[in-house]
């Protein structure tokens, strides 16, 4: 089982676009990518088409 | 090395070269993450030793880097003992780049590992578009070296191999049982494995640097300014090697600051992030770090 616990996601905002997500994983603030690749954003991507987990905006 | 020396069987497809072993911090080497020289209680699918994840269910355990002395050599290794017992199982793996895998070849992995658990042995996901578990080891509680052939041929998705108590499901683990292994090698052949490939400290943390970074040092100056305004300053944070992937930052603001309150990392890149600091008083002050990690791990 790979599941992270995300307790907050909240969008940051660089330049006027959405540079990256603010996190709680695991108990842990976390600045994620906004890159596929990465396996925190993957999983984020993952529990909000689950439908539990959402993205706050910035 | 006079040429005249040089035999043709040097340069034979069967001669042992280096580069060899796809696995990494095989040895056990590197720690970035802390120093876990004590036993210290494991999480699951989290990682300790650079690069390794633990593996495991149902089964409460600690995770430990040991130094052991196998036929007179003396090595790190990494140990794994339960302090619960349950159906479940303990272990470790490691998750491989695609694109490290010569997909097609022959495969075999091999290490020293000394267990007391019936059903310890080696297995992999994803080779092959499978999982599959080698044969058991002896588990005897005795050091033994195994090797176990993998065919990597039809492997579409990052694999991992590893260490595991598993047989066709979950066994009976006793508080007590453990696995302790080192050089962990993972090498195209098709026949023995090779005697393991050691590499330089300084080489194998650049590639755990790939996956993972962390700065531990306390108090890390980043830099002053003169603000005529408050705000949020912005200030690139290089990384020592290109990773993997864009990781994820975490950093903590520095006990010598002055006037900030508050900081965080976010990249853009594998090759850097940018801090933010904000100023929360006009004039000269200066800003320091304290742990910064990026993780752009599998």
């Amino acid at each position: 089982m790979d599941e992270m616990n995300i307790t907050s996601a909240q969008y940051f905002v660089f330049n006027g676009r959405n540079d990256g997500i603010k996190a709680t994983i695991d108990g842990v603030e976390m600045s994620v990518p906004l890159d596929p690749a990465n396996r925190h954003y993957a999983e984020i991507l993952r529990q909000v088409e689950a439908g539990v987990l959402t993205i706050q905006e910035a | 090395m006079a040429l005249s020396t040089i035999q043709n069987n040097s340069f034979a497809d069967t001669a042992v070269h280096g580069f060899r072993n796809i696995v990494v911090n095989g040895g056990l080497i590197v720690s970035q993450r802390g120093d876990y020289t004590s036993a210290t209680s494991y999480s699951g699918e989290t990682y300790y030793l650079d690069r390794w994840k633990m593996w495991q269910a149902s089964v409460s355990g600690t995770v430990q880097q040991t130094t052991v002395t196998i036929n007179g050599v003396t090595k790190k290794a990494m140990k794994i003992v339960a302090t619960s017992s349950a159906t479940g199982f303990i272990g470790t793996r490691q998750k491989i780049e695609l694109q490290n895998i010569p997909v097609g070849v022959n495969l075999v992995a091999s290490c020293w590992v000394r267990s007391n658990n019936a059903y310890t042995r080696f297995r992999y996901n994803d080779f092959g578009g499978s999982d599959a578990n080698s044969p058991v080891f002896t588990n005897d509680g005795n050091w033994e070296k195994v090797s176990f052939s993998i065919d990597s041929s039809s492997t579409t998705v990052n694999p991992s191999i590893g260490l595991i108590t598993y047989d066709t499901g979950m066994v009976s683990v006793t508080s007590g049982d453990y696995i302790e292994f080192t050089d962990f090698q993972l090498e195209i052949s098709s026949g023995s494995p090779t005697p393991f490939e050691h590499r330089p400290y300084g080489d194998e943390l650049a590639r755990c640097q790939r996956y993972f970074y962390q700065d531990s040092t306390s108090n890390h100056f980043l830099r002053s300014f003169n603000a005529s305004s408050t705000g949020d300053w912005y200030e690139d944070y290089p990384l020592p090697v290109p990773m993997r992937a864009t990781p994820t930052w975490t950093a903590q603001l520095g006990g010598d600051v002055s006037k900030v309150n508050a900081v965080s990392i976010l990249g853009r890149t594998n090759k850097s992030g940018y801090v933010i600091f904000t100023v929360n008083s006009t004039g000269e002050g200066y800003c320091s770090l304290n742990t910064v990690t990026a993780d752009a791990e599998l």
